[in-house]
């Protein structure tokens, strides 16, 4: 009887099965290829997966949360405590439960730091190696060494990257930006090095240096509206703090100001807030009697793009105890923090409620980006380019 | 004409026509959330019966019912999140004919409404039962199915949903 209640008589038209099929999860859809030809292919349709990722739907939204976890060995090379980076997908909600297993990551560098995401795809990298990763897809690319930071001898642990995943709409290229600070003492370069990644042509390439130093820290990163952005100093002709923004259709580097009276020794995060660009301002630690005490924390949002008078002080939070402010989530009305001893903790940015999320890791090795499911795979977009 | 017409507060009315032969009058000012009705009203149709040859009585009432509780002054947000809540509770097969006339009608928030609410029911299920509900044949051989399945073997795993509604 059931059978024959639903058994439709005529077929849903194609526009209407996209309408359905586009609020659906990523596994779903995976699991739905084997529907049929049509579906198969229609699921595998760059015109499909570019419609999801772009249609609103709120249980598609996750937190991809990287994390590491020591051990007491030490690993020769690096002399840091042996240890892996766990990957791990969680919902946007106080629950804040498992999507998917745990996902070892490759490198076990303490360092390895993530950036994006580009379109539901991340860029995790150390100066050991990059991947490229689809957290929907469990899809992991590999990006090759470049010819020039592979004959560099002091391409090693003690130096400082950072490398950003973004998106040419102009060429429908995918593109990762690798930044050096090489400390070549005693002539020390005031000045970064900037290398490109394409995946058409899948290598890189060096461009023109930036005139500032970037900080390569791991949280002072943001992609907005396709441009990266990252806290730099400018050397010369005086010494001056700016926010760098690099474009990845031009390829340019642009200042942004900081608002006024921020204190230099303040540790600064970009985070997207109201569909600007924001900073979160917290105290870094220099003494002990710092880490005794609960500190205030501030949200600045710049809500004109690129005007300095824009700037204005939106949150002031605390005193909390704080070790690193890591993203904003839930709708933009918390803010993921981490604590002291290496716990994931959420603050509501109005009540300033905090609750403990019950996940941990190392001390400042916490890093957690804010993801849509994508269905948008980097090897089907590589092959595109063969 | 129309422009005049408008500027008075008296009430227009339409009869709509299903596919089954009953008629329905419904308020012009409702009935033109349908952009096809409203088309057909801006071409100087609406003096006539309007027939929908694609919608059955059964699911026209339906969407009457949606179309009066959306219009703009009679309900308030929370009557309207409880009706929707009710309204996407119908059988699956329902719904999905409540989707093809909103898609005929070009009622868009219906037509998101539905198809959301489709995409819910059917998350969990197995391929077998979503064949079933669309009335869909697979033409993939066997072995060409099993290939597809150990691409992604982990979005085959855990609970599923073998049900067809």
């Amino acid at each position: 009887m059931e059978e024959v209640d639903s058994l439709r008589i005529k077929q849903i038209p194609h526009d209407v099965m996209i309408d359905i099929l586009k609020n659906l999860p990523g596994k779903s859809l995976l699991r739905f290829k084997c529907v049929s030809k049509t579906w198969y292919n229609l699921v595998n349709s760059s015109n499909f997966t570019d419609i999801h990722y772009n249609h609103d739907c709120l249980s598609n939204d996750f937190v991809l949360l990287k994390r590491y976890i020591g051990n007491d060995e030490i690993d020769a090379e690096s002399n840091y405590y042996k240890g892996h980076n766990i990957l791990s997908c969680h919902s946007i909600d106080e629950s804040f439960k498992s999507r998917a297993p745990n996902v070892t990551y490759f490198d076990n560098y303490i360092g390895v730091s993530i950036a994006g995401p580009c379109n539901g795809i991340v860029c995790i990298g150390s100066y050991r190696t990059i991947f490229l990763y689809n957290p929907t897809l469990r899809e992991f690319w590999e990006l090759p060494p470049s010819q020039y930071s592979s004959t560099r001898q002091d391409l090693n642990h003690t130096m400082q990257i950072v490398a950003g995943i973004g998106f040419d709409p102009k060429t429908n290229d995918y593109k990762v930006i690798r930044i050096f600070n090489f400390d070549e003492y005693p002539l020390i370069k005031d000045v970064s090095t900037i290398e490109i990644y394409n995946l058409s042509t899948n290598s890189w390439r060096e461009i023109d240096e930036v005139p500032s130093m970037i900080h390569p820290s791991r949280c002072f990163k943001v992609l907005f509206n396709g441009v990266f952005h990252l806290c730099g100093t400018m050397a010369s002709p005086m010494v001056e703090n700016w926010i760098v923004s690099f474009n990845f259709s031009t390829e340019l580097f642009q200042n942004i100001p900081y608002p006024d009276g921020l204190v230099d020794m303040q540790g600064k995060n970009l985070v997207i807030l109201n569909e600007c660009l924001a900073l979160i301002c917290y105290p870094t630690m220099y003494f002990w009697f710092d880490e005794q005490m609960p500190q205030m924390v501030d949200i600045w949002v710049m809500k004109e793009y690129g005007v300095k008078e824009s700037w204005t002080k939106e949150f002031t939070i605390g005193p909390i105890f704080i070790q690193t402010p890591l993203s904003i989530w839930k709708n933009e009305t918390e803010m993921l923090i981490e604590s002291k001893n290496g716990e994931l903790v959420s603050c509501n940015l109005l009540s300033q409620e905090i609750k403990n999320l019950d996940i941990s890791g190392d001390a400042e090795t916490l890093e957690v980006v804010v993801c849509k499911e994508s269905l948008i795979s980097i090897k089907k977009e590589r092959e595109e380019w063969l | 004409m129309a422009e005049a017409s408008s500027s008075i507060t008296e009430k227009f009315f339409l009869t709509l026509k299903s596919s089954d032969g009953d008629e329905f009058v419904l308020e012009e000012s409702i009935a033109i959330q349908s952009i096809t009705i409203k088309n057909m009203v801006e071409d100087g149709c609406s003096s006539s019966v309007i027939p929908l040859s694609k919608v059955d009585t059964e699911t026209l009432i339906k969407v009457i019912e949606y179309m009066k509780m959306h219009s703009s002054t009679s309900s308030n947000e929370e009557e309207i999140e409880n009706f929707d809540k009710k309204f996407v509770s119908n059988s699956i097969n329902t719904i999905l004919n409540i989707l093809e006339a909103a898609n005929f009608l070009d009622i868009n928030n219906l037509l998101e409404l539905c198809a959301e609410a489709v995409a819910n029911r059917i998350k969990n299920k197995t391929p077998e039962a979503v064949r079933k509900i669309f009335n869909i044949t697979s033409d993939f051989t066997p072995e060409e199915e099993a290939e597809i399945r150990n691409e992604t073997p982990w979005a085959f795993e855990g609970n599923l949903d073998h049900s067809l509604d």
